[in-house]
């Protein structure tokens, strides 16, 4: 029988995206303790992988949450902020 | 070794030359494989304030100097004498004094007894000199009291030791001081309101004449100490001569200065209180066998045989001054202008108002003002010592450019000038808070040394714990009699002595403790690092400084990110932009501050960041790189810098913190080729 070989895609490590995630997850804090109304965090290397996970941890701390695209370069950054109304 | 040597091909084929490079020679002296030794050239200032400052250092204190040229440093005999003695021949001057201030309160009948007190100091000293001259023996490295104390005794008994030494060469800067002063005032009566001032500014001569180094004091202290030695040696036998063959005599004045109204019975009580008074000839005797290390080789046999010469001076000046001073009826005058013991008796003998008598007042306040050298030389010695057993603060055991402990010297000048001021400058105030300290400091290191010929058992060490254990219960019956005689004033120097104690033992525990925080076990090998790093630039914007800030960071570690902490979100969407362009790799989080605040939502920052790691995971070393902008003159400085310094302050003491200051020098070519 042959044994199937796994194909190496080109995705970001899991370090990578613990890191996005840590990132992202370290702005709803500053939103939360006041010391930020709102953090943008570009950057990142792939926010799309881990804006799910922040998406959950941002509404559950009541923060507001949304992905942006630079119209020209094309870059994803993160905005966390202001706390939602 | 840096550098090497290059082999070059000449000019014709097979021609083969060989280039050696020594890059590191204007700085460095190479001394053997993987060690260099700085030359001067090395500590010269780089900038120009910094040379401007250099410069006036080298003329208020002189050329920096190299540690090995400390052996040519080292003191002759003649010059020793010189600097070692004037603080115990100078306390003849107001020794005298003391005793009589305190005799003349039983009234005329009881002056005869200045004499035979006289004498019986004398033989104290004797015996303490000879102790201290077997000190130096045993202990050539010096340290006096502490240094015998330490080796032979507890560490309580050695610390009590340091710390009444510390007091008494305070003590002998401020009574020094203060006694010269009252010289110039017996010969110029005109200045007495200018006391202080004058005081204060002989300190001041002094601190910065030490400040230059040993030698350099060591010429300004010999020409006043062999003048006033000479000088009060012809006083005294000219004194003598006519006394003894002239016959002559004279009665002390009527009424008596000082007399006690109505006067006090002449009991014992107030003998010993004349006694504690004129013990105060015999601080300074110990500096000597302190200053061991400062003579040339054989530096014990040296130092002792100066010791002997001082002893001898001290003996005879002091017997002579109070011989000539009880003949010819004269006693301290405090109105209508201040005249001490010492002028008067030169005033008899030289004429008063005569050159003699000026000259004789000159070098007596020369020499008085310069006997504060003495503990300008121990003091910051045995300062050094502590500081290396660890109870002292470190720098006291740093060398200045001149190879003098400027901290103790500084801290010495500053508590003698406090005094001075605190005391008006009246030496017969500060004297009681003097011998007691002195006294304490004898005894313990007899003691000391009694231990250590019981331990020793060296040839002669019968005779020799003899005398040291007769110097020790002779001394220690002084200091009770000290204590008690001259209460209440002496007793704040048994409140000060113990403060110090507990102050060198906290520092010590302080010291221990960091040590032990900091010692790396000798039984391992240490493995290569294995927490994880991150990286966070702060960044005020995006310019040339950021950029190089950020590919140090890059080089620090793969996990970088920067910070931007703004109150303009406009202003900020523009850096953004930019940054996703120029520098798309490194992740910007720009914190938008409503309180136009930096250092706190920076260091919030770093706090969410330590609560988002994996709590199952060793915390991070996390590098705060700052960009600096380098200021090219004193006025940039003020411009620039101050967040970064404000950061760096904030940050100091952090745990898994490390802090990275990336200067940007605007003339750095390769920044500029990357960012431009």
């Amino acid at each position: 029988m042959d044994i199937p070989q796994p194909i190496r895609l080109p995705v970001a490590t899991a370090a990578a995206n613990e890191r996005d995630l840590a990132e992202i997850v370290a702005a709803i804090e500053l939103v939360v303790r006041g010391a930020a109304t709102r953090v943008t965090v570009a950057g990142l290397e792939d926010p799309q992988v881990v804006a799910a996970d922040g998406l959950v941890v941002a509404q559950d701390a009541g923060v507001e949450f949304r992905l942006g695209r630079d119209p020209e370069t094309g870059a994803i950054r993160v905005v966390v902020g202001p706390v939602a109304g | 070794m840096i550098g090497g040597r290059r082999p070059l091909q000449g000019r014709k084929a097979g021609d083969q030359r060989v280039r050696v490079e020594r890059p590191h020679s204007t700085y460095f002296r190479y001394a053997g494989p993987n060690q260099l030794v700085a030359r001067e050239a090395a500590s010269r200032p780089r900038t120009r304030t910094g040379r401007a400052i250099a410069r006036l250092r080298s003329i208020l204190f002189g050329r920096p100097l190299s540690i090995h040229e400390e052996m040519e440093e080292r003191l002759p005999k003649k010059k020793a004498l010189a600097i070692f003695s004037s603080d115990p021949i100078s306390s003849s001057a107001y020794a005298t004094e003391e005793i009589l201030r305190v005799l003349v309160l039983a009234g005329v009948g009881a002056l005869f007894l200045s004499l035979p007190i006289a004498a019986a100091i004398a033989l104290l000293l004797a015996v303490v000199s000879t102790s201290y001259r077997q000190i130096g023996y045993a202990y050539p490295s010096g340290g006096g009291a502490y240094a015998v104390a330490r080796a032979n005794l507890p560490t309580l008994a050695s610390l009590v030791a340091a710390g009444a030494l510390l007091v008494d060469y305070i003590m002998t800067v401020a009574v020094s001081t203060a006694s010269a002063v009252a010289q110039i005032i017996s010969a110029v009566p005109e200045v007495t309101d200018a006391r202080i001032v004058m005081g204060v500014a002989a300190i001041v001569l002094i601190t910065l004449g030490n400040l230059r180094g040993l030698r350099e004091s060591g010429n300004i202290f010999a020409i006043p100490t062999y003048l006033f030695v000479g000088s009060a040696l012809l006083m005294i036998a000219i004194g003598v001569f006519r006394i003894v063959v002239g016959g002559e005599h004279a009665d002390p004045p009527t009424p008596l200065p000082g007399a006690g109204d109505p006067l006090q019975p002449l009991g014992v009580l107030l003998i010993i209180r004349a006694f504690a008074s004129g013990s105060v000839a015999l601080t300074g005797t110990e500096a000597i066998a302190n200053g061991v290390p400062a003579f040339k080789p054989p530096e014990p046999k040296n130092a002792a045989t100066t010791l002997t010469v001082v002893a001898v001076l001290l003996a005879v000046l002091f017997i002579g001054i109070t011989f000539v001073a009880y003949t010819f009826g004269i006693v301290a005058i405090d109105e209508p202008h201040p005249r001490t013991v010492v002028s008067q008796v030169a005033a008899v003998i030289y004429g008063d108002g005569s050159i003699g008598f000026y000259l004789f007042q000159a070098s007596t306040a020369l020499i008085l003002f310069l006997a504060a050298n003495t503990s300008y030389n121990a003091f910051p010695r045995l300062a050094a010592i502590l500081a290396k057993d660890g109870y002292m603060p470190r720098q006291f055991s740093f060398r200045g450019d001149r190879l003098a402990f400027t901290s103790g010297i500084v801290i010495l000048s500053l508590i003698a000038i406090g005094l001075l001021v605190l005391f008006e400058g009246n030496t017969t105030a500060l004297i009681p808070l003097y011998s007691v300290g002195v006294f304490i400091s004898f005894t313990i290191s007899q003691g000391g040394m009694v231990r250590h010929w019981l331990r020793e058992r060296s040839a002669g060490w019968h005779w020799r714990i003899a005398i040291n254990g007769f110097g020790c219960a002779l001394t220690a019956a002084v200091a009770v009699v000290v204590m008690v005689a001259k209460a209440p004033p002496s007793l704040l120097v048994a409140v000060v002595i113990p403060i110090l104690v507990v102050t060198m033992l906290f520092i010590h525990r302080q010291y221990r403790a960091s040590a032990q925080n900091l010692q790396v076990r000798p039984d391992v090998v240490i493995p290569p690092p294995h927490r994880q790093e991150r990286v966070v630039v702060p960044v005020p914007g995006f310019n040339r400084a950021v950029v190089q800030a950020v590919n140090v960071g890059r080089s620090i570690a793969s996990d970088v990110r920067a910070v931007l902490i703004s109150d303009e979100p406009t202003e900020a969407a523009l850096i953004r932009e930019r940054w996703e362009r120029q520098l798309p790799d490194v992740p910007l989080v720009i914190v938008e501050s409503p309180y136009r605040a930096l250092i706190g939502p920076l260091l919030a920052y770093l706090d969410v960041l330590d609560l988002a790691w994996p709590p199952d995971e060793d915390a991070p070393i996390t590098f705060v790189v700052i960009p600096e902008y380098v200021a090219r003159s004193w006025w940039e400085r003020l411009l620039y810098n101050q967040s970064a310094k404000r950061l760096r302050a904030a940050l100091l003491g952090r745990p898994h913190t490390v802090v990275v200051n990336v200067p940007y020098r605007r003339d750095e070519p390769e920044a500029a080729a990357t960012t431009s």
